[in-house]
């Protein structure tokens, strides 16, 4: 970091931000002491799935964007599966949708408990890394890589593996478990609840600074169950659309000094906010009892606005995807078929399922071989991107007579509040602040 | 090493050119030494990592790295006594990999007595399933100095277990 500082102007130069996956920079500018402007940065080069998507065949399309992410792999199998089994015009019900959810609770365990633990709670405690914070807090660091273990076991045993599973497919899986194979796993989700629940009740110890917003929170919704695969797409300000919808409503736009598109609402171009406080404020109802009780005991009503509290929330949602999984379990009936056909026809499938970080949309247009003719992804990261800068763009003011060094350190942690995963979007996230 | 256990980890990912170094030369181990000697490929998640090494002796851990150094250098680091340096840092998800998940279970004192790291500068990490021909004689190298450090230890068998 360089700090000059000379008359009214003020530079502030950050090279590094660590513990956020993905290669970008931020950039605030500052003009007597008002924020002008704030850039998310995302110099990451583009990936271009997209692209070697197209001529692909329709099934190879859950394994080729699981290669997107090795954080949140299965988001990306199940948005393509469920594009896909739209297309075809099948549904997966039952045992394997069941299964389904069991899948995406292992990835929102271990993707949670990596970011509360490693990644986020380090700024609350005031240490530089996870690895300082475990000399000081080593209960709390063992107990979040026992969380992180159970979670990439239920995506072991799911996807096959835990990074890039192989496992899923359009119309369900290639092999399903035996019960015995998840009652093993259900004595270590007992002990993992009663982890999880340790972690809501530590994480509300933290202190918070004092920020809330308004926000556009949009998430999925089926009315029945707190969401993870399916429903129709929902905000808190009136929209309840269809998945197929989506185009309608949200917009990619390109801005100069970012390689990542950022998604707004159609038509004023507001952004919005995806994610565990969306997720949780649209669907705090379908919450268990017992969850919605601890989450109330840990400071939190039915919608949270501070998005630094968003590590409480986010530690409600692993002990819900804990319970869940022990449901799904406990609950088990081996399917009779480990998959159903699907036979693809020259059509346009919608997908979108909620990944640990938010909404992943998924469009795909098929000929009738089942060929990808055109394809559409939009990650969470690029849906939040814009709420990002606004949320600094409202934080700054607040903490603008802070020397410089503590305006960075907050704001770093205002965007790790989102749990940004930047390769998704389009690695290091750099920070420059330019007073003037 | 008759009396202890030991374990090689090849880490790395056998799709990304020479990223596949650790696990070939974990591979290549196989058969070779004592039923003590366990050789695994891993992936480099520190959280499983740490796991596998939990109450085993001595661990020597096989990877390439890309640090900016020529294609082919070798680095030997005593993790008991060292870190690993920054520089290898750079690739791993949301920043957190091996040299993290060394450092972690030295804090929570998970950390093997014996743990050592041998890095080869990788040339190529593109999609692909070969290794360039600078890390295909590394791997003998490395394979072989293994290899010697075990037979002074007695060790003349080893299988596989393949893990991440």
């Amino acid at each position: 970091m360089s700090h000059a500082k000379g008359g009214d102007t003020r530079t502030i130069k950050v090279d590094y931000l660590a513990r956020v996956e993905g290669e970008g920079a931020m950039y605030l500018e500052i003009r007597d002491n008002a924020v002008v402007d704030v850039k998310l940065k995302i110099f990451e080069p583009p990936r271009f799935f997209e692209g070697f998507l197209r001529g692909r065949d329709f099934r190879e399309a859950p394994d080729i964007t699981s290669r997107i992410c090795g954080i949140c792999p299965v988001a990306y199998q199940m948005s393509a599966i469920y594009a896909m089994e739209d297309a075809c015009g099948i549904k997966v019900e039952g045992a394997l949708r069941e299964l389904r959810r069991l899948f995406y609770a292992g990835e929102w365990i271990s993707s949670h408990t990596l970011h509360i633990y490693m990644l986020h709670a380090p700024d609350f405690l005031g240490y530089p890394s996870a690895v300082e914070m475990a000399k000081d807090h080593p209960e709390a660091v063992e107990r979040g890589l026992s969380l992180k273990k159970i979670g990439c076991e239920i995506m072991s045993l799911m996807g096959g593996r835990e990074i890039h599973p192989v496992n899923a497919k359009v119309g369900g899986f290639f092999r399903v478990p035996a019960r015995k194979e998840l009652m093993e796993l259900r004595e270590k989700l007992l002990l993992a609840r009663d982890l999880a629940r340790q972690t809501v009740e530590w994480s509300a110890t933290l202190d918070f600074p004092a920020f809330e917003q308004d926000y556009t929170f949009v998430s999925l919704y089926n009315g029945e169950e707190y969401p993870m695969i399916d429903g129709r797409i929902i905000s808190n300000k009136g929209l309840d659309i269809a998945v197929n919808e989506y185009d309608q409503h949200f917009e990619e736009r390109h801005v100069g000094y970012s390689n990542a598109l950022q998604c707004v609402m159609k038509p004023k171009g507001n952004c919005y906010h995806v994610g565990p406080m969306a997720r949780y404020a649209l669907n705090f109802a379908q919450l268990p009892a017992d969850i919605q009780e601890t989450a109330r005991a840990a400071g939190l009503g039915a919608v949270c606005n501070n998005p630094f509290q968003s590590i409480i929330v986010r530690s409600v949602e692993v002990l819900y995807a804990v319970s869940e999984a022990l449901r799904v379990i406990d609950n088990y009936k081996s399917p009779s078929v480990s998959s159903i056909p699907a036979v693809p026809k020259a059509t346009t499938g919608y997908g979108a399922t909620e990944a640990p970080r938010g909404l992943l949309y998924h469009r795909y247009t098929l000929d009738s071989d089942g060929i990808i003719e055109d394809a559409n992804i939009v990650p969470p990261t690029s849906q939040n991107q814009k709420m990002i800068e606004d949320d600094l763009r409202r934080f700054v003011p607040g903490c603008i007579d802070k020397p410089d060094s503590e305006i960075q350190y907050l704001s770093e942690q205002a965007v790790r509040n989102y749990d940004p995963c930047i390769s998704c979007a389009t690695h290091f996230l750099k920070l420059e602040i330019d007073r003037k | 090493m008759t009396n202890t256990n030991t374990l090689i980890i090849g880490i790395g990912n056998r799709y990304r050119s020479d990223d596949a170094f650790g696990c070939i030369v974990a591979a290549e181990l196989a058969g070779i030494a004592s039923s003590d000697v366990r050789c695994i490929e891993h992936d480099g998640e520190p959280a499983t990592l740490m796991e596998c090494w939990e109450g085993v002796d001595e661990v020597i851990l096989v990877d390439a790295v890309s640090s900016g150094a020529q294609a082919g250098k070798i680095f030997r680091f005593n993790l008991a006594l060292e870190k690993l340096p920054e520089e290898f840092n750079l690739y791993s998800t949301h920043a957190f990999g091996v040299p993290q998940a060394v450092e972690l279970a030295r804090a929570l004192h998970k950390l093997p007595a014996n743990i050592s790291f041998i890095g080869v500068e990788g040339e190529c990490f593109n999609a692909g399933v070969s290794l360039s021909k600078t890390l295909l004689k590394r791997k003998h190298e490395v394979v072989a100095e293994i290899l010697c450090e075990l037979r002074k230890k007695g060790d003349v068998h080893a299988r596989v277990i393949s893990d991440g």
